[in-house]
């Protein structure tokens, strides 16, 4: 907590400083409040515009990658294509290397999930759901509500000039993001998710990156591909049964999404809340099931916490700190 | 068992095999349930991540999960043929389907555990328009969330295998759930872009 206060202070005052080069004659100690506001100011918006440059990137350039996903123990290998159609629609595709295979594959707004042990399915949406989080593909405007994006400075990643920008949350009651972009591309090169304490909790690094002019030739074969049918979301359209009041929510987060439903293996029903701040996201469940009534814990980099109440019980998942989930499942009242 | 079955089942648990037949075939045999639990064993201790006293065994569940699961085949086989064959035209395939033990944490929690849609008897199945599939599609996080061998249940002090069993179906159907709803919503989300009248509807 206090490192992030620390390093958000050597950036501000850091930028400050380069900044205020042109006034070379004030002394470091004279810098009016005014002045670090402004400094401030300067740098929040020079890494609102890097976060903007990197999804301009990640949505805009033809590319080939590899990277590697990090998270405790476990090492995962993908391979990453992107680019353009003639038509100007969007193709994707992320392939794991490691472990069993996995092809997610985007075409436009058709994003196909294929599993070697499951049957393959595709949702509708403008952003696979892969080890990068979708708020990475949308303007910064969307998670300005509850994160600073701030410029640190430098660093050689695959042997490239780099900006380390930090999204560095409002509240200290949710994890932080470092990004490494390339200077030139603005593409990102490596990112972190980092605990409140500054503790990594998964990593993310390329180790390939080709940009070209042109359409990869490997991913012109999706537009032929047959792809599985878009699910039918039934959960939708089943309201929630009860007006539940969760009393406390973090700074940032709208409810994105409510219904009614049965759970998978277990069959439990629920009402369910989903809840955003643009960047992670929390699922509330609230059941009269007597099977939910359980106080369970689950950490990890998604975590899990739920209470029973008297006559029903409260279960949170998110990637968002145990003290989160905890005192969320513990505001939901009848 | 044929040391043809072994070399199925260790393809499968690599992860390298899509018939739905060759599965069933495999965890039908009970002594291959039990061999299958004896590499998941092998795996786990090979990374250190075993300890005495877990029930690692969930594959009598799984089979069973498995026999109750309709054959609702909703979805053509021919995307997934389609994709094979794209990949054997000349995609990079890395040099060898390595050992068993790679992906078998994976395969245990999240690959293995196929399960049947659960219809609400809220939405009758038949209201599901033509052509689009049923929710009962199984998400796959990447990177298999949950380790079956890190359960941190500090405060619920379980003494019984029953209940640590009924704690991790439990685990395991919030994180499939919340796996499969975070996907929905943003299918919510671009659909409330593209048609926004719809999306005053929700609100509503």
């Amino acid at each position: 907590m206090h490192g992030y206060r620390f390093l958000l202070a050597c950036a501000v005052v850091a930028s400050s400083l380069i900044c205020n080069t042109v006034h070379a004659a004030v002394p470091q100690d004279e810098l009016g409040a005014t002045e670090l506001r402004a400094g401030e100011q300067r740098a929040l918006q020079e890494g609102e515009r890097w976060f903007n440059l990197m999804q301009q990137a990640l949505t805009e350039y033809n590319f080939s990658a590899s990277l590697v996903h990090v998270q405790g123990q476990r090492i995962e290998m993908f391979r990453w294509l992107h680019g353009h159609t003639s038509d100007n629609e969007q193709l994707e595709l992320l392939h794991s290397l490691n472990g069993p295979e996995i092809h997610i594959i985007r075409r436009g707004q058709t994003v196909s999930y294929f599993h070697s042990m499951s049957s393959p399915y595709s949702i509708r949406a403008n952003t696979m759901f892969g080890p990068i989080p979708t708020a990475f593909f949308r303007d910064f405007s969307n998670i300005a509500d509850a994160y600073n994006a701030v410029p640190m400075g430098g660093a050689r990643i695959m042997d490239r000039t780099t900006v380390h920008v930090r999204l560095i949350p409002k509240d200290q009651d949710r994890y932080g993001y470092s990004l490494w972009l390339d200077r030139e591309s603005g593409m990102l090169l490596r990112m972190l998710t980092v605990s409140q304490e500054g503790e990594p909790l998964e990593q993310i690094q390329l180790t390939a990156l080709e940009i070209t002019a042109e359409l990869n030739s490997e991913l012109e074969q999706v537009i032929e591909l047959n792809l599985p049918p878009i699910v039918d979301d039934i959960h939708r359209s089943v309201n929630v049964r009860h007006d539940w009041q969760t009393n406390y929510l973090p700074r940032g987060f709208e409810l994105i999404r409510g219904n009614h439903h049965r759970l998978p293996i277990t069959g439990i029903a629920a009402d369910y809340f989903l809840y955003s701040d643009g960047l992670t996201r929390v699922s509330v469940y609230v059941s009269e099931d007597p099977e939910a009534a359980a106080n369970l814990r689950y950490s990890g980099l998604e975590s899990l916490y739920s209470h029973s109440f008297a006559d029903y019980s409260v279960t949170v998942v998110g990637r968002l700190p145990m003290a989160t989930l905890q005192r969320i499942a513990m505001s939901v009242r009848r | 068992m044929t040391e043809h079955q072994k070399e199925q089942l260790s393809a499968l648990l690599d992860g390298h095999f899509d018939g739905d037949e060759a599965m069933h075939e495999l965890v039908e045999n009970a002594s291959q349930r039990e061999r299958w639990f004896r590499y998941q064993l092998t795996g786990a201790v090979i990374r250190g991540e075993a300890t005495s006293g877990q029930p690692f065994d969930i594959s009598a569940a799984v089979a069973a999960q498995i026999a109750a699961e309709p054959k609702h085949a909703v979805v053509p086989k021919s995307s997934w043929q389609a994709l094979q064959q794209w990949l054997q035209r000349g995609w990079f395939r890395p040099a060898a389907n390595v050992a068993v033990a790679a992906g078998v944490a994976i395969v245990t929690i999240v690959g293995i555990q196929s399960y049947q849609p659960v219809t609400d008897g809220i939405v009758a199945p038949e209201t599901a328009s033509a052509g689009a599939v049923n929710t009962g599609f199984e998400t796959r996080p990447l990177g298999g969330v949950i380790n079956p061998v890190s359960f941190n249940m500090t405060n619920s002090p379980v003494v019984d295998e029953q209940d640590v069993d009924q704690e991790r179906r439990l685990l395991q159907s919030f994180f499939f759930d919340h796996q499969q709803q975070l996907q929905l919503s943003e299918q919510e989300q671009a659909e409330a872009v593209n048609n926004p009248e719809l999306l005053e509807q929700e609100i509503d």
